[in-house]
């Protein structure tokens, strides 16, 4: 039995590899669009603000706060001091700052008594980063002034004896929460994500293809040949299936080892990674089968899983890079999105093989179970 | 060798196979003739195990024809059964392996089907790019691979030209020469009449006669097959078809290809009479034929109608 | 003439028959507008931040709050450090920030070389400096008089002294498609899948060649050429049809501004016709209906990445942008951001129509002349 299942997978296997469309789609389509996805979003984050500071105050604090500010500067946000607050709508509007911090007059005076008053800032509509990091400064700086203010007032409250030492000490002393700068080690390339998303894609197509060949070959009679040789049916179930997971295993790991090897797209853990392609290949491969096993014709086999294959791609994220929300929830519903979600683990997380193995047993799972009912199905219509 | 005893495959409501017995000899020729959808198909595929037939045995060399025992029977379906992506000598080599053959066996094996079928110089080809003819050769090379002792062919001469059909057709009578039991399905009476040993009628599902050519058309008796070609208006045609089947002797009358064929005891009688009814309608008759008793003849005898409607 | 319609009819009949054809091109594109649409809605302008607390004290509890009310900041609460790193890596979050016990040291990271530092630093800065009002005051207050005292002066000064606020104004007018997701959904998805089910025309195409149809059509009067007229005509108004639905439901369901009628009509059909046409190229190359599928499909995703249908080009690199519009995605994108955005009419987009009508010319003259090298070697 085993010998005839071997034989069968292996002539179906030598059929893929010399039918062009199949190389389209399972190395050509994958590693082509990782790539040009790889080159769009190469440089990742990209920030480049100017924030311009208006001092309409000019006072004492005003001043130092502005000069504070201006020396402030760096990762992609840049602060330079503009001369006439009136202007500060005209140059947003321009473009020449993307957002103006103005420190409005009377804030020394305020800062000192208690008073009223506003920080303003202008920020401009089609810019919305950088109004938003012109807020968040602004009200840092206002933090600041107020911790003074409050601090003068309670000074004054108690008598004492040297306020101004005291508001001098409020403003320069560590805020209570210290905070640190590290950073993430290890990058993490886009490729390692739409590379095995596509390729997914296409291994509904090229695994749909050979299951339909189970129809295809009894409509044209080379099943009947086969079965008139001392064959069991099952044998030819078993080859068939055999062989779509040997096909899309070895599509699967080209596209990885391309990407890999050849473009530095890092996918993780290698023993991980092999585990999750074959899982989510035997699960591609079940589905399949079970298409075929339902669908009266070929022609009808290959409308669902056209069907199938697109809506799995759409829910299951293969276009939609880091989404949240109706879409970040269908994933888990789909099988490649349960592939796609245990690749990221070990690319970006960095996790290892244990930390993927439930959802490995999960597509292990969905693919025996469907594969199961397809094959009975197909079982019956196998041996008439 | 081969004995087959009432078997019977329903389809749904359907019968395509009702109650066909029969048996084919060591070395035998036979001919399983019939219209298309007469259950020719149907009887192959039971005997073949392709098929589990709802009542009714199937047995070679006394046994039924379990898995193994397949080896025994080379098939060649009516459909070109091979891959068209690979190559005569890849499919052979494939089909080859899963009838259990290997190594140098199988490649002298190939070698020498393809020379039987003549298909050698093109063994490297793939068979998309073959003529219909050289496709229903290599189909058949497939068939006669293992060596089979009994070899079933599903109308293989279908839609092949001429010149193909004549060399398919002695190829098999080479084979049946040979000593390999050969099992023939055709609606072609002249295939059945030119390589079958015995012949099988079926109609129907049923097998409603049984014979070598000879013993069949001795069934008709001392009757021949005159056919009248006549012109005239289509009515009084169908009315003089009527009045040949009234007259005296005269077993069956067919529509055959524009012309009137009526089988009858003494046909040459038959003209005279023939002539005057035509006359009297009107007809013109311009052309007679009469023909010896064939299988044909034995077909619209049994059954009413003609092998190709 | 005639002859042309009939077949443009029999073609028109066959898809509306073909069950996946629909899918593919009215179901599917709808779905994805729609999720797309409401996917990426809100927060656009946001950037990410993850925030690790296990057990955070007072401080650390306020200082998440403030974040979670800071503009520029999108929080999202992690509670496994794996899965904050994953996403920090893959670029869905700006940066991290881990809040511990109240006393230690608060943790921010961001990807090496990312620029979002500047944001999550300033921003955490900010929160931390207005958590720390209260408690800075005390301290400073702690030297002079009794902490008791100190903090009690200091809670009766909150209570006095106004808050310090800031006020936002924001200057020119929000685009049609920051305003209003579909805006952006409807006219990609829309280029992406007229373009796609162009190329699949390239099946019906070969199926008719494999049929012999060509030598037949070359037989009759007509000739071929009408026969071709008349599928590309066909495709040609699936492409039209497509389009009407989507722009409909941008519409009417979405309430889109799609600008100047006349010119999103011309945009529209000359980019109907470079779909049908690249269709018919397509049709004249591949051997077999099954090539034609298996090309269609990631030469379509490849010209709607590089094109801009994907994710629009003002995101990517110049050099990106450059090479992207190699394709006719890129400048019909263009012409679409300068309609919708712009108020632009078909004068202004001038420049991009003329480089899609050439797309379109040379897409048929090379379509049209290698079918005509194919009909004429009898395939």
């Amino acid at each position: 039995m085993w010998r005839d299942v071997k034989l069968i997978a292996a002539n179906g296997l030598r059929r893929s590899l010399r039918d062009r469309s199949i190389l389209i789609q399972a190395l050509l389509a994958p590693v082509l669009i990782a790539l040009v996805v790889g080159a769009a979003f190469s440089s990742g984050f990209r920030l480049d603000v100017t924030i311009g500071i208006a001092d309409a105050d000019r006072s004492a604090i005003s001043q130092r706060v502005a000069e504070g500010l201006t020396g402030a500067g760096g990762n992609g946000i840049a602060f330079s001091t503009l001369s006439d607050p009136a202007d500060a709508d005209q140059v947003v509007d321009s473009g020449t700052y993307d957002a103006v911090i103005i420190l409005p007059s009377g804030l020394g005076e305020a800062v000192i008594s208690g008073g009223q008053a506003q920080l303003e800032v202008v920020g401009r509509a089609t810019s919305e980063l950088a109004q938003s990091v012109a807020q968040s400064v602004a009200t840092g700086v206002a933090a600041d002034l107020q911790t003074a203010r409050v601090t003068a007032v309670a000074a004054g409250a108690v008598g004492a004896t040297d306020p101004g030492a005291l508001i001098q000490r409020a403003v320069s002393s560590p805020p209570p929460i210290t905070i640190e700068q590290g950073e993430v080690q290890g990058t993490f390339s886009v490729m390692a994500y739409f590379a095995p998303g596509v390729a997914m894609l296409f291994l509904f197509f090229i695994i749909g293809n050979g299951a339909r060949s189970i129809i295809v070959e009894r409509d044209e009679g080379t099943l009947a040949r086969i079965l008139a040789a001392p064959v069991r049916p099952e044998s030819v179930l078993l080859g068939k299936t055999v062989e779509v997971i040997v096909v899309g295993v070895l599509a699967m790991t080209a596209v990885w080892l391309i990407t890999w090897l050849g473009f530095r797209a890092f996918w993780g853990d290698p023993l991980g990674v092999f585990l999750v392609i074959v899982a989510a290949v035997v699960a591609i491969a079940g589905i399949s089968l079970l298409i075929t096993g339902l669908a009266r014709t070929a022609a009808q086999a290959d409308a669902l899983t056209t069907i199938v294959a697109l809506l799995f791609a759409v829910a299951g994220g293969t276009f939609f890079y880091g989404a949240t929300g109706l879409l970040a929830d269908l994933r888990q519903f789909t099988p490649n999105g349960q592939a796609l979600a245990a690749f990221v683990d070990l690319s970006a997380a960095r996790a290892d093989v244990a930390a993927v193995l439930p959802r490995v047993l999960l597509l292990l799972g969905i693919g025996v179970g469907t594969a199961a009912i397809g094959l009975l199905a197909l079982r019956k219509r196998v041996l008439a | 060798m081969l004995r087959v005893s009432d078997l019977v495959r329903r389809f749904g409501d359907q019968v395509a196979v009702d109650g066909v017995s029969f048996e084919i000899a060591q070395g035998e020729t036979y001919g399983l003739l019939g219209p298309n959808g007469a259950g020719k198909t149907t009887s192959i595929s039971m005997i073949a195990g392709l098929l589990t037939p709802d009542a009714g045995e199937v047995e070679l060399f006394g046994q039924p024809v379990t898995s193994a025992r397949k080896s025994l029977i080379g098939l060649v379906p009516q459909d070109i059964a091979l891959y068209p992506d690979l190559s005569a000598v890849e499919n052979l080599q494939f089909f080859g392996r899963l009838q259990k053959l290997g190594g140098t066996e199988l490649r002298a094996r190939i070698d020498e089907v393809l020379e039987v079928v003549g298909l050698a110089e093109r063994a490297k080809d793939r068979i998309e790019t073959y003529s219909g003819g050289m496709k229903r050769r290599a189909n058949i090379a497939v068939g006669l691979l293992h060596e089979p002792k009994l070899l079933i062919l599903d109308e293989p001469t279908v839609g092949v030209d001429p010149q193909s059909r004549n060399s398919i057709l002695e190829s098999v009578a080479a084979l049946g020469g040979s000593g390999m039991a050969v099992l023939y399905t055709t609606h072609y009476m002249e295939e059945a009449e030119r390589l079958c040993d015995r012949v099988g009628i079926i109609d129907q599902g049923h097998l409603i006669a049984e014979g070598t050519r000879d013993q069949l058309v001795e069934q008709l008796g001392e009757k021949t097959t005159v056919t009248f070609r006549v012109n005239g208006a289509r009515d009084q045609i169908d009315a003089w078809r009527a009045d040949l089947g009234r007259l005296p002797e005269v077993s069956g009358v067919k529509d055959a290809q524009g012309a009137v064929a009526v089988v009858a005891r003494q046909g040459p009688a038959l003209i005279a009479p023939a002539v005057q009814a035509a006359q009297a309608r009107h007809l013109d008759v311009i052309g007679v034929d009469v023909a010896e008793p064939d299988l044909e003849a034995v077909f619209l005898h049994l059954t009413g109608k003609a092998l190709r409607d | 003439m005639r002859a042309a319609l009939a077949t443009a009819r029999v073609e028109w009949i066959r898809f509306f028959r073909d069950r996946v054809a629909l899918f593919s091109t009215i179901a599917l594109p709808i779905v994805l507008v729609l999720l797309i649409g409401l996917t990426f809605g809100r927060g656009g302008a946001q950037l990410g931040l993850g925030v690790l607390a296990e057990d955070p004290g007072p401080l650390g509890t306020s200082l998440i709050a403030e974040l979670e009310d800071s503009p520029a900041l999108g929080v999202t609460v992690y509670s496994d450090r794996g899965d904050l790193y994953r996403d920090i890596r893959m670029g869905l979050l700006g940066g991290g920030v881990e809040v511990p016990a109240d006393g230690q040291p608060v943790q921010i990271f961001v990807q090496q070389a990312s620029s979002a530092a500047g944001v999550v630093m300033s921003t955490v800065n900010a929160a931390a400096a207005q958590v720390g009002t209260r408690a800075t005051a005390v301290a400073v207050l702690s030297r002079e008089v009794p902490a008791r005292k100190a903090a009690a002066a200091v809670d009766q000064a909150l209570g006095d002294v106004p808050p310090l606020g800031v006020t936002t104004t924001t200057v020119g007018a929000v685009s049609e498609t920051d305003r209003n997701s579909f805006a952006l959904a409807v006219p990609s998805q829309l280029m992406l899948f007229t373009f796609l089910n162009g190329l699949l025309g390239a099946a019906t195409l070969v199926q008719a060649r494999q049929l012999g149809v060509f030598r037949r059509m070359l037989a009759t009067p007509h000739g071929l050429g009408v026969y071709l007229s008349g599928l590309g005509l066909s495709r040609f108004l699936i492409a039209l049809l497509q389009a009407a639905i989507l722009l409909g439901i941008g519409v009417l369901a979405f309430r889109v501004h799609f600008g100047n009628p006349v010119a999103v009509l011309v945009l529209v059909f000359v980019y109907s016709v470079i779909a049908s046409a690249a269709g018919m190229l397509l049709g004249a190359v591949v051997r077999t209906p099954g090539q034609a599928a298996a090309i269609a499909v990631p030469t379509g995703i490849l010209f709607g990445m590089l094109g801009g249908c994907m994710w629009p080009l003002s995101v990517v690199g110049p050099v990106m942008r450059a090479v992207g519009h190699i394709t006719p995605q890129a400048w019909a994108n263009d012409a679409w951001n300068l309609v919708i955005n712009e108020g632009a009419g078909v004068a202004g987009i001038g420049r991009q129509l003329l480089v899609l009508i050439a797309f379109a010319a040379g897409l048929a003259v090379l379509a049209v002349w290698a079918l005509g090298r194919q009909a004429r070697a009898g395939r």
